[in-house]
């Protein structure tokens, strides 16, 4: 039985569907205006994948920023919504059982988790009242230099000499890179951005230090694309860290998990 | 005598020249990337009376023309705010928490604690028994308790900086402003203007959250009679408002023109060292 996962990010909506332990299709719509719009398009798109219709999906489960405004849009009998933190514990632990610290990082939210070798979330941390430890400062770079967000990843590795951001607020750092590229000569782009990446870096570290490593560290959200974040977070942690392939998914993922348990215990019927 | 004081804010500069510590004339422009080309744009707005930033000038100055003034009639110049060190035509550089702390007392003698809360920056001032900056306490690690904050929430509203005081005033709903963070504040805004929510609302809670804010920084220094704000936010009538409501009955002392209280009291230094410099060099020519 077919079951989807919505995931309703600040920037982006996610649709994962899930059959068993199989991952049938995803996609992913750019949140705009309306969340039931775009939640509504990304199941539709995942499905596509699939060659399933609307009909075959038994139980949906939604989650994210915005998971109670689409409820009704997605005209699923099951639906339900499970808290962000949930979701990313079942889904990292879905890919990776030996995880058991994940590092959640999105647009504009990121999260450290602990979790028990069930998979079961112990502690978690967020990071709702500072923008510094998300990927806001990569969105405001890539406009800056304009360069395409997914591209600052290997540029920033380019790096030889990271230029230090000293301001701890987003907004202040934001001025500090704005006179780095003024300087005359300007910094070089790489090192800007491996400075921006250490700054996030550190903010992210601190999170997952107050949960805690006691085995492997997994990292996912958005912003786990960019392989210079991640290697600023290798480098605190001193040894490689879990990636899934498409790190985006492991939110929607962890509520198609939930949904899959819901139709499993006949909440569906 | 004329001496000058310099207010080089990271938003905004601030220009002011006092004629034997009588206003003459003040200006104000917007901070650009070049300090030394901001300082002099400062200078130039002040004599030629322009505060372009902020409309209509609120004190009365004396009907006399300031426009051929030039930088070398000055007895003496003061520089402070956060460009204060790159000034180049400045004699001294003073910090803006004591520059705040003598401006302050020229607009409100007696004064005891001051709120100055700039476009990067807070900061909370006790002012001792003779007028010396007893304590202080500052915010610059953060823009949740600045004026970036309001910003960046105007803009995102598409509301006029001026207009954001008076419009939240207009609020008939409590609705608790969903960030603390000034990154996430433009998100905050555009969502819950999504969920129908009024400008007058959400400005409204966004005063209450940054009012929060700053007391909780000044009470540390000790809030005491008479009650200073300065800086942009005393042009906020929403912010002023949630601010006093804070006071438990103390009244807020707002400056006629509370942006350039850094600037007054540069300049009143600057008179003071002009005055020293004067007898020095009495003494000295009495000396040879």
């Amino acid at each position: 039985m077919a079951v989807v996962g919505v995931d309703l990010g600040s920037q982006s909506t996610k649709a994962v569907i899930l059959e068993g332990d199989k991952i049938l299709g995803g996609a992913s719509m750019q949140t705009g205006e309306s969340a039931e719009t775009e939640a509504r398009m990304a199941v539709q798109e995942a499905l596509k994948q699939t060659g399933l219709k609307r009909e075959d999906l038994k139980a949906a489960v939604a989650t994210g920023t915005l998971a109670v405004p689409v409820t009704a849009a997605l005209n699923i009998a099951a639906l339900k919504t499970r808290s962000p933190a949930s979701c990313i514990a079942t889904g990292a632990f879905f890919r990776f059982p030996q995880a058991r610290t994940v590092l959640y990082v999105g647009c504009d939210s990121s999260l450290a988790v602990r979790m028990s070798a069930e998979g079961e979330v112990e502690e978690s941390v967020k990071n709702e009242r500072c923008a510094v430890s998300s990927g806001a400062l990569l969105d405001i770079l890539a406009r800056m230099l304009e360069v395409p967000v997914e591209e600052l990843g290997a540029l920033s590795l380019q790096s030889t000499a990271p230029e230090k951001v000293s301001s701890r607020c987003v907004v202040f750092a934001e001025g500090e890179i704005l006179s780095f590229i003024h300087k005359d000569p300007p910094v070089p782009v790489p090192d800007v951005l491996a400075g921006a990446n250490q700054c996030i870096a550190d903010g992210l570290w601190g999170m997952v230090q107050k949960v805690g490593v006691p085995s492997e560290l997994l990292i996912c959200g958005g912003v786990a694309r960019n392989a210079g974040i991640v290697k600023a977070i290798e480098d605190r942690l001193g040894k490689p860290v879990l990636l899934p392939k498409q790190p985006q998914y492991v939110r929607a993922l962890g509520a198609a998990v939930f949904a899959r348990q819901m139709e499993k215990e006949g909440v569906a019927s | 005598m004329m001496t000058m004081g310099i207010d080089i804010g990271s938003r905004s500069s601030k220009c002011v020249i006092l004629d034997d510590g009588k206003l003459l004339t003040y200006g104000s422009i917007e901070t650009g990337p070049n300090i030394h080309k901001t300082a002099q744009a400062a200078v130039d707005a002040a004599v030629q009376r322009r505060t372009s930033l902020w409309g209509e000038y609120r004190i009365k100055l004396p009907d006399v023309k300031t426009d051929h003034l030039k930088i070398e009639d000055m007895a003496f110049i003061v520089s402070t705010g956060y460009g204060r060190a790159i000034v180049p035509f400045a004699h001294r550089n003073i910090t803006e928490i004591t520059c705040h702390c003598r401006g302050a007392q020229w607009f409100v003698p007696g004064v005891s604690t001051v709120l100055d809360v700039g476009g990067q920056d807070s900061k909370g001032i006790r002012v001792g028994a003779h007028g010396e900056v007893a304590d202080f306490v500052m915010n610059d690690k953060c823009a949740g308790g600045t004026g970036r904050f309001m910003e960046i929430v105007a803009e995102a509203l598409h509301v006029p900086l001026a207009e954001i005081g008076p419009l939240s005033l207009k609020s008939t709903k409590d609705l608790p402003f969903s960030s603390t963070c000034a990154a996430f504040g433009r998100g905050a805004a555009v969502t819950m203007s999504k969920e129908g929510e009024r400008k007058e609302d959400i400005l409204n809670g966004l005063h209450e959250a940054i009012a929060n804010r700053v007391m909780a920084l000044v009470k540390k220094v000790g809030i005491a009679d008479k009650f200073v704000i300065s800086g942009g936010i005393g042009r906020n009538v929403g912010l002023v408002k949630k601010i006093e409501a804070r006071l438990d009955g103390l009244k807020a002392n707002l400056p006629q023109e509370p942006m350039i209280v850094g600037a007054v009291g540069a300049a009143l230094f600057a008179l003071d060292l002009a005055k020293k410099k004067d007898q020095a060099d009495v003494s000295e020519k009495a000396a040879g």
